[in-house]
Formats: C-alpha cells, structure tokens, sequence
C-alpha cells in the first residue's frame, strides 16, 4: 500500500572515491611516499616542477629550435648522413678505413719529419707499388662517385 | 548463420558448372551488409598468373581481395558496392589499365596487379588523395590499425609525396553533437556520399564537383547539426580517414592526440619538414609504434545494441569506462549499419542517476541498504505472502531488454520457487496479437524470414509501421532496394511518415479497419482466380471455410469501411497477386487495437493465399520493438508458457519439467500485465517484482495503473535509474544494462547473438541474473548455482526443443543461430521451407473475425489519438533522454496537429493546449505538420516527465485474445490554452532538413572536372563527349 516518495541518487563524492581508492592502492602508496620523499631529499621534485612549469616554454623553444631552418637542416643532415652510414658495407669500409689508419700515421711522420715532395720526386713516388695501390683506390672511388652522379643526372633529379 | 540458405539471385539459376563452390558459404552468399545479388554463375579468371573462380558480373576488386593478392584500394568498400572516385586499385585487365573496382567479372579475364604502369598509376592516384590529407598518422585519433588511408600507404610502400598538400579553405563543422566534420583531411573518396546516398538512404550528403574546390556538403551547405542529418553515423563508420570522426575519439583515442593546438602545429611542420630526408616509410613506422602502444589502454569488446529489434551487433571501443565508438563492420543484422541510438546513444550508461545502492521503503523516504539486507528482506518478505495468500498472489514481470539467459531465470524463479504462472513481459503491449495470428495459421509467432528475405522481396507492404523511425536499419534495406529499381513499397498507414512518403503506393484508411480491405483482398483475389492455387492445394488446409467467412468483405464494403475507392483496392489486389516474392511487415498501427489479433491473421491468410510462404523474398513479418521481446517470449516469460512456447498444459513439457526443476507446472494459465493491475487493485495480487520496464509510462490507463501500483503490498523494482515507477517501490534493487553483462539477444529476425561484457558492473550494481540467482538462494531453491549465463543457456537449450543445439560456443564472437536450432546446430533462417509448424506439416487458413474499435470520435471526443515512437528516442526514453545530445535535439514530447485543424482551432506550432480522454489529461505543445491530416492528432511516447506522458489518455480497451491495450483506439478532445511557447521540436531537428537526393557519388562529374585525369593519361576530363572505357559512367550505376 504504497504512495510514490521521491529519492536521488547521488553519486560518490570526490571526498568517497579517494577513500575507496586510497584503501585499495594502499601498499603502491606506501611505497610511492617512500619514492617521493627520496626525491624531496635530493631536490628532485623540485627539479621535477620547475620543468613541468616551464615545459611548455621549454617545448616550444625546442619545437621552434627543431623547425627552424637550421634545426630541420641538422636533423635532415643526420638522416643522410644515416642513410650513408647504412648503405656503406662495412665489411669494404673496413677494407678502407684499415689502411687509411697506416696512411694517416705514414703521413704524420712525414710532416715530423718536415718532408717535402718535390713535382720530379713526386712523379718518382707514382712508381712505388704501395703509392700505386692506394691510387687504385681513389680512382675506383673517383668512377664511382662519378658514375653515381652520372647516373642521377640521367634520372633527371 | 548455417543451414538451409536462401537462393543467390532472383533468376535462381544456380550453379550451372563445375567452377564455383558446391556449398557457397554463408559468408558468400550474405556477406554482411546490404544486400548485392550476385548472379550466382561461377566462371574463371587470372590474376597475377593463377586461376580463381568468379562469380559473372562482380566487382573484379572483391576476387582479387578473396584471392589474397594485396591492392591498394581507398574508396572501395564492400559493404558500399564500387565508387570509382580515387583511382588507387588501377590494375592491368586483358592489356589495358583500368579500374578493379569499377569492372564486372567477365570469364577468362587476365589481371595483372603489379605491372610497372599498374604500380606508377596507383602511387600517382595515392598521391592525389595525399594532396588532400596531411599525414599525421602518430598524433592522429583516428591512428587505430583500421585507417584506409594510413593502411594504403604501407601497401603502396610509397616513399615521397610529390603533390604539395593544400588546405581546401572550410572550417571545421563541430555543428552535430555527436560527430566532426575536417573538410582539410577529407579525401574526397565519397563514401560517406554513397552511405547516405544508397545504404541509410536519408539522402543528406552530396559533393559539389562543378565547385571550384570541392567538400562534402550536408543539405547542399547547411552546418551538419542544421541539417537533415539524422546521425546514424553511416558517414563517420566508412570514413578512410580522420575527416569525419566521432566527437568522443577526439583527444582520447590517442597518447599525443590531446595537444594544445601551437605544439601539435610545430610537430607536424617539424614532421613535414623532415620527410624529404627520412622518406614517408620512417615516419609511417612511427606512428605503427603509437598505434600498437594504444592496444594496452583500448578494448574492443563485441556487443549487440541495446535498442529496436533489428538486432545490430558492433565492436564497442573503451578507455576505461569511458566509450571512444561504436564500430559496426559485420554484424549479420546490420554491417556497417547503424542508427543515431546504437551508434552514439550509450552516455546513459554513466549518467550521473544511475542507482548504486539497493533502496528500502522507510516510512516516507528510501534507505540505502546492503546487498544481504536487501536480499533478504526481499526473500523473507516473499515466502511470507506465499505462505499467508497463495503463490499466485504475487507476479514477475520479466524485462524485454535483459538477455534471454535472465527472461529465462524470472520465470523459473516465478514456476519453481514460487509455484505460479503469473509472468509476463512487454510483448503483452506490442506484438502478443501477432504471435496469436501467426501460431493460429502457420505455427511459430514469429518473422517467417530475415531481413535478407525482405531485401529480396520485389513488394513489401507495410501495415502500421513507422518503419523508417523504429527499425531504422531494416528499413534502410527497403529503402536502398526500392532505389535501386529492385523493389516496390506499399505503405497502408494513418500518419505520413517518411517510409509513407517514399512509398510508391501510400494508401490511408479510416482507423481500425485493416482487417476489412485485407479480406476483401483476399475475396477479391480468390474470387478471380488469381490466388496460388498450387501451393494451397499442397501446403494448406481450411481454403473453404475460409472463403466462406469472407462473404461480407466485398470490394464496396471495404470501400466504405476504409475510406478507399474501389478502383484503388481493385488495383492493390492485383497488385499483390501479380508480384513474385511479397513481404508483409506489420507493428503496431495493426496490434495496439482491438481486432490486432484478428487482423493479423487477416495479414497471414492473405500470404497463404497468393503462397508467399516459405521462399526466400517472401513472408510475414510482425516487425518486435525491442532488442530481446522476442527472446523474453521465446524463454516462456509468459503467463501460459515455458520456454520454447511449449504449452504449460502439454503432459510432455509438465514431465520435462518435472526432471529438471523438481516441481509440477500448473495447467492454469496466470495473470498477464494488464491482469495483474487489475488483481492488485482488487487485492488478489499482493506482491510484484518488476524489472527494468517503465510500466507507468508504457502501459495504457496510467491513472488505473498508479492505483494498481499503490495497492500491492510488496513492490520490487529492479531497473538502471529511479524512475517514475519506482517512486512506488517497496524495495529498489540497481542492476545493469547491456554493456555491464554477458548474455543473449534474439533480434525480430529469431537471431541469436551474444554480447560480451564491455566494462566492469559500475560500483554497487549486478548483473540481473545474479540477484534472481541471490533470492533464490536465499529461498531455499534447488538447481539456482550458475556460474556464467552459457549455464543459464545449456538448461534452456535441455528443455526446450526448438533451442537444442544453442551453446555458447556456437555463438561465439559474430557467429549467430535463427531458430529453431537443431540439436546438431543447424538453424533455420527461412522458416517453412518444407513444412508448417502443425501436425501434418500444413498451413490452416483461419477465420477471423472483424472487432471494430470502441473508442470512435464522437460529439465529445471527436478527434483520433495516434502515439508511437521517434527516432531518436526508444520508447518513453529513460535512456535516451539521458543522452546529451538526444536531448537537445528532441527535448520533449509534443502533438502534432494536421494544418487544417490548426487553423479550424487556431493553434499554431509552439501553442499549449490540453489532450484529453475518459481517462485523464496531458498539457503539451502543439506542432503543426503534414504528417498528420483531418481530425487525427499524434503524440509520441517519449516523455520527460509523467505529466506529458500520452498513456494518461489512452484507457481500458484491449485486444479480444491477447489483452495488448489498444493505444490506437482513443479519441480525446483538444482544449486551447492560450499561451503560446517556442516550437517543442527544434528547428535545428533533422525533420526540418532538406536532403539532397541523387544517385550516389555521380563521380562522372569528378571525371569531367578539367583538372581530372585518368593515372595513366589516357583520359582527360573537361572533354564534351563520353571519354574511353574507362571514363564511362560506372558500370554499377544502378549496383546490380
């Protein structure tokens, strides 16, 4: 036997859902505060808000610093620089950079030593086997390079 | 779906050679989605050098995808049909470049896919669609695996763009509460055009090719949220892309998508800036990185909508608690299909009023309780009444939006617990007088088909049915074949709706007199010999006694009775004869009367008639408003059956019982839900446990009602909110809706589906088959210990024949079951193939008889009362009203007066005025409209408050049989009040619109764009005469 009565649902209050929360999350919690608390000690938390706060200075300055002509430039200039390192086998690379090392020291006792070369003792280095196959090697580049760009010449980039 | 399959096409020509698959699959006949007839006559093509077979006359990109060959593919949907507007799956076909898409299957072709032109045409289409979108793939909402446009370009493997991107110069339309539209990432693919245009049919979209910078428009220009849009969300589920997004993905979908607008702006520079160097291949597998991190914070989860009963099933995707989409591709019912409800109307499951703890009744305020306290008072007080007044002095009213798993629980706890066969549920005040007309005739009250057959049907006839507005979906279906010349549409309805407006014959009889020209019909069509004389002498019985009840139904009486010319019934008559596969569908301008039972048997004589029975195409179907009405009648939550309709009087269903409850069913059948607020008001019925149904607003007589309510002793409500109803409750328990539980459907279709659990029961609330489960306990019964509601459903499928071979795990994700289900798992989509639901296998031809209505305008009462339902809201709209958006588009509810009495009255729209009945008042306001005419008033059952609720009007009347009230025949009287308010539907609602109607995308005014060219070159737009092959209208102008 029963009039209608009213009624309205509340839902939890913020106050009610932190209670329920905070009881079930309690052992995180704890160890959160331990966290925390170390951070305080050493000044990491206060590090940690002051770049928080100045975050959004501090990305747009780098977004700008990275879409500037000169930030894209380096960024870009990394990737090719990428890309060449990938396209290189190392295993020629190797081959190369092995011997350059002999060379880099063959020529740092030559300026120790205050050599010079002159054209007609040069023309008389052309003749040692060692100087001939180092020369093999930049002209092979040189065709390579060359036939490269002769290539890319045709492609009509 | 398995089983007995429908045949491929119209011509029926089956397989005619030994190419295609001699048992096609479901999935190839009735892919999900609209339907495409296929013409079923399988030949062979090449592609890439290996052979595949084809079916003759099909999109060539739909073989290429089956055979596994990766293509891209942009605009292409296949669920849309081809659209041919982005170029991007140009392959080589016997020499020459052409579109995949746009191609027919024809025997023997050769396909080459990646050929050097193939590959350079589709990178230079891509790159096209690229010039209008900026890929911004990593801080993109829309960056969920499933983006066409990203996906397409990991396919093409293309490094660089060569199209510089342009903004097109629109601003972005927030105007639509629930969606967004970003005209500069739109690609101009129109497959949002072709949605609305050719699946949904509301007909709003267009793009404007002559326009110097095309964009997609709504209404021709209008702001989306001005427009005819009806937010179905057809556009925004087939978008490519990010250009049209639903609102609640914005910002959430993504780890970065939240940035403050200057950051995400120096981001996608300093992205662009880059992409020359890294190629687009780097930046690409970026954003592959963030797509894959979203998968630990989004869940996808399978459900089935909540709402009509068409049955829609879609992936939900959730953060939380928080819902991003709904994400309809391939469900049985709908495919990409949905409406503004399934698709963007689940906010009410985290409304703010949603009950968290169960209420006791204290004096003269509700107390929160514990769980056990509620239980227990609950137990205690109802073995009480048992004890004291009988078993049958309480009554279970079971809810036709839980599943099938809790339907199934109420009226075993009503059977076995208490020992009484007072159960019911709503179907009492919907489509119970189906039910009688179907069983009466041809054995099982329910769709004699799917919405397959009704895509198949060269007529469909439509009976009391806003179908457009309360089976959306269903009726997209209608609406697309009747477009495409496949079908035609007869509408016999009081009230122009939109369906009646499409219709190509729109016939209005007097009210309540359906039952008179559907026999005269029948007489006329017996009479001229133009009945299915072949399929009447083998399949039905009673042809003669029928045909003598039909004596007084001549076409001059009907005439009268309807309002009609005889002309008129002439040509319907023969109309309906002369068709080859007719569906009728039928709701409740034909059940929510007196005679609903009566007519609808009219309805399904006249299909036996003229043999549409029992073929694909053909049929009757009484169209069930909710998600699971059928499934809450299929459980037997009824007052005189148990689960599969087994009669509680049969000896082998009482012994069934027996073995698996322990109890004895009685034979006495019990209280129905008008006859329990009867019993209540007089004192025999003393105890109620109704769940989630707002009885008080969908029930007839609501005055009568309120003293039923008061009367009981003990009132359970179990529902989502504090509605109206349970301000009389004793004890109030919070359950859960769809989304918070596992369980069944059954769709209007007889589809069986499950939905999944999407989120966790929200704090304080349980699923409804666990507080059946906790009270019967409670009370001592035997076999209450389910673990998971599969236990639920292998006890429905041992006793219940027609479920046998129902499980859970032959329902798993979008597989689903039509029943009667054999124990081996076969279903039956087409019911009636070989024999009718009888003893003997054969149809029964019933003579009905005509009820006129009581409640005919007289000199006090002298105009009509119509209700029924809008779109936007479901029913009287406790959830619907809690979603934001809804609301503000449809606020309230109104009356629609005809023009001519607005001006006979002088009301005008916005005016307030009071209804009235024998039974009570409502004060509303006016809207003036064409949709009503003469002395007929309309008011929808969607009310915000009990004060406008349009069941205070409607009284006492019911069907003869079933007891369903009947809502249509009232008749009130209007009083003008004076003042005088704003319109009570907005101008901005989609009534108001202008849709632009046209044949889809017409992407042959893209072609003839001066700046179009085909990839290869060899056509160019801009020219006055028809281009080559390839520049031609599209080969599936009209689909077929």
């Amino acid at each position: 036997m029963a009039k209608a009565i009213e009624y309205t649902p509340h839902p939890p209050t913020p106050a009610e859902k932190l209670g329920a929360a905070t009881a079930q999350a309690e052992p995180a919690l704890a160890e959160a505060l331990e966290l925390l608390t170390e951070l305080h000690q050493r000044g990491g938390l206060d590090l940690a808000l002051k770049l928080l706060r100045g975050s959004e200075g501090l990305t747009a300055a780098a977004l700008d610093k990275v879409t500037g002509e000169t930030g894209t430039n380096v960024i870009r200039n990394v990737v090719e620089l990428g890309k060449l390192a990938g396209s290189l086998d190392p295993a020629e690379l190797q081959v190369l950079l092995g011997a350059l090392s002999g060379g880099v020291r063959e020529a740092a006792r030559s300026v120790e030593a205050g050599e010079r070369v002159t054209p007609a003792g040069a023309l008389r280095q052309l003749a040692d086997p060692d100087v001939q196959l180092a020369l093999g090697a930049v002209f092979g580049l040189l065709r390579g390079m060359g036939a490269g760009l002769r290539q890319r010449g045709e492609q009509g980039h | 779906m398995k089983g007995i399959p429908a045949v491929t096409s119209s011509n029926d020509s089956g397989l005619t050679n030994n190419i295609g698959p001699k048992e096609p699959t479901a999935e190839l006949l009735f892919p999900p989605g609209p339907l495409h007839p296929k013409s079923g006559e399988w030949v062979e093509v090449q592609i890439d050098g290996v052979a595949y077979p084809a079916q003759l006359g099909e999109p060539l990109l739909d073989v290429i995808n089956r055979s596994g060959t990766e293509l891209a593919q942009v605009c292409y949907h296949p669920q849309l049909g081809p659209i041919q507007s982005c170029d991007t799956c140009t392959v080589e076909i016997d020499g020459a470049l052409t579109r995949a898409c746009g191609t027919p299957v024809q025997a023997g072709q050769v396909v080459r896919t990646q050929t050097a032109p193939a590959r350079a045409a589709q990178r230079d289409a891509y790159d096209r669609l690229i010039a209008n979108h900026v890929l911004y793939c990593t801080v993109c909402d829309n960056n969920n695996g499933n983006c066409t446009v990203h996906n397409t370009l990991s396919t093409l493997r293309l490094e660089h763009q060569h199209r510089a991107y342009h903004p097109k110069g629109y601003e972005k339309d927030f105007s639509n509460p629930f969606y967004r539209y970003d005209p500069d990432q739109c690609i101009l693919c129109g497959r949002c055009v072709e949605a609305c245009q050719n699946v949904q049919v509301n007909e709003t979209l267009s793009i404007n090719w002559e326009a110097e910078q095309p964009v997609v428009l709504w209404d021709g220009g209008k702001p989306i949220g001005d427009s005819s849009c009806v937010s179905c969300g057809h556009c925004v589920t087939v978008c490519p892309c990010n250009a049209l997004m639903e609102k609640s993905m914005l910002g959430e979908a993504g780890l970065m998508t939240d940035l403050p607008l200057p950051v995400f702006n120096s981001a996608v520079e300093a992205v662009k800036a880059v992409e020359p160097s890294t190629g687009l291949e780097a930046i690409l597998g970026i954003s592959e990185i963030e797509s894959q991190a979203r998968e630990g914070y989004i869940e996808r989860t399978k459900t089935v909508c909540t709402y009509c009963g068409v049955g829609c099933s879609f992936d939900i995707w959730t953060k939380g608690r928080h819902i991003l989409k709904v994400e309809p591709q391939q469900g049985a019912a709908n495919g990409i299909s949905t409406c503004v409800k399934g698709k963007f109307g689940w906010d009410y499951v985290n409304s703010e009023d949603r009950l968290t703890s169960p209420l006791i009744r204290e004096g003269d305020h509700f107390r929160e309780a514990s769980w056990d306290e509620a239980l227990d008072y609950v137990a205690r007080r109802m073995t009480e009444i048992k004890d004291r007044h009988g078993p049958d002095a309480l009554s279970f009213v079971a809810s036709s939006k839980c599943t099938n798993e809790e339907a199934f629980l109420v009226q075993k706890f009503a059977r076995q617990v208490i020992g009484t066969n007072n159960v019911d549920n709503c179907s009492r005040y919907c489509q119970s007088p189906a039910t009688v007309g179907l069983v009466r005739t041809v054995g099982y009250g329910g769709d004699s088909g799917t919405i397959k057959d009704l895509e198949q049907a060269d007529l469909v006839i439509g009976i009391g049915t806003n179908t457009a507005e309360s089976h959306p979906v269903l009726a997209t279906r209608l609406k697309r074949a009747q477009k495409l010349g496949r079908q035609k549409i007869v509408v016999v309805d009081l009230r122009e709706h939109e369906l009646a407006r499409r219709a190509d014959l729109f016939l209005q009889p007097r009210p309540a007199t359906d039952f008179i020209w559907l026999s005269a019909v029948s007489r006329y069509i017996l009479d001229h010999g133009l009945e299915a004389g072949e399929f009447l002498a083998a399949r039905v019985d009673g042809l003669a006694e029928y045909r003598a009840s039909l004596e007084p139904y001549t076409l001059e009486y009907a005439a009268q009775a309807t309002g009609w010319s005889v002309e008129t019934l002439k040509n319907l008559a023969e109309m309906i004869a002369s068709h080859q596969r007719v569906c009728i569908m039928w709701a409740m301008g034909v059940t929510q009367q007196c005679g609903g039972s009566e007519t609808s048997t009219a309805i399904s004589n006249l299909l036996l008639v003229t043999g549409n029975y029992g073929r694909p195409g053909t049929g009757a179907y009484p169209l069930r408003g909710h998600n699971n009405v059928q499934g809450t009648s299929d459980m037997g939550a009824m007052p005189d059956q148990v689960s599969g309709y087994q009669r509680v009087t049969d000896p082998e269903v009482v012994a069934r019982m027996q073995a698996e409850w322990g109890i004895t069913l009685r034979p006495d059948r019990g209280l129905d839900n008008t006859q329990m607020i009867d019993a209540a008001i007089e004192g025999r019925l003393k105890a109620m446990w109704l769940t989630g149904e707002e009885m008080s607003l969908t029930d007839a007589d609501v005055n009568h009602l309120i003293r039923g309510y008061e009367s009981l002793e003990l009132f359970v409500v179990q529902d989502l909110y504090f509605t109206n109803t349970a301000r009389y409750a004793d004890v109030i328990f919070p359950a859960t809706p769809s989304l918070e539980k596992e369980g069944t459907f059954t769709s209007t279709e007889r589809r069986i589906q499950r939905l999944y659990q999407v989120m966790e029961p929200l704090p304080g609330c349980k699923p409804d088959w666990q507080i059946y489960q906790a009270v019967a306990q409670r009370m001592g019964a035997q076999g209450w210990d389910y673990t998971h509601p599969g236990d639920i459903m292998d006890e429905v499928a041992r006793v219940s024949p027609m479920f046998a071979g129902v499980s859970y795990s032959r329902l798993e994700g979008y597989d689903t079951l039509c029943w009667p289900v054999a124990e081996d798992g076969t279903d039956t989509p087409l019911l009636y193939t070989e024999e009718f639901h009888f003893q003997g296998g054969k149809a029964r031809l019933w003579p009905a008889e005509y009820v006129a209505p009581v409640n005919v305008p007289d000199a006090e009462y002298d105009l009509q009362l119509n209700s029924g339902r809008m779109l936007e809201h479901f029913h009287e709209g406790n959830m619907t009203f809690r979603v934001p958006g809804i609301a503000a588009k449809t606020p309230d509810a109104f009356v629609e007066i005809s023009p001519e009495l607005a001006a006979e009255r002088g009301v005008e729209t916005g005016s307030w005025v009071r209804v009235v009945s024998k039974n009570g008042a409502v004060r509303l306001r006016a809207l003036v409209t064409e949709r009503v005419s003469g002395k007929q008033i309309y008011i929808p059952m969607n009310s915000r408050e009990l004060e406008g609720s349009v069941n205070l009007l409607t009284g006492q009347n019911r069907d003869t049989i079933t007891h369903t009230p009947a809502y249509k025949d009232t008749a009130v009287r209007l009083e003008v009040l004076g003042e005088r308010g704003p319109s009570p539907l907005p101008r901005h609602n989609f009534r108001f619109g202008q849709p632009t109607p046209q044949r889809g995308v017409e992407v042959e005014r893209k072609w003839a764009r001066d700046d179009y060219f085909f990839p290869d070159g060899s056509y160019v737009g801009g020219v006055a005469e028809e281009g080559p092959g390839v520049g031609q209208a599209p080969a599936f102008g009209s689909d077929d």
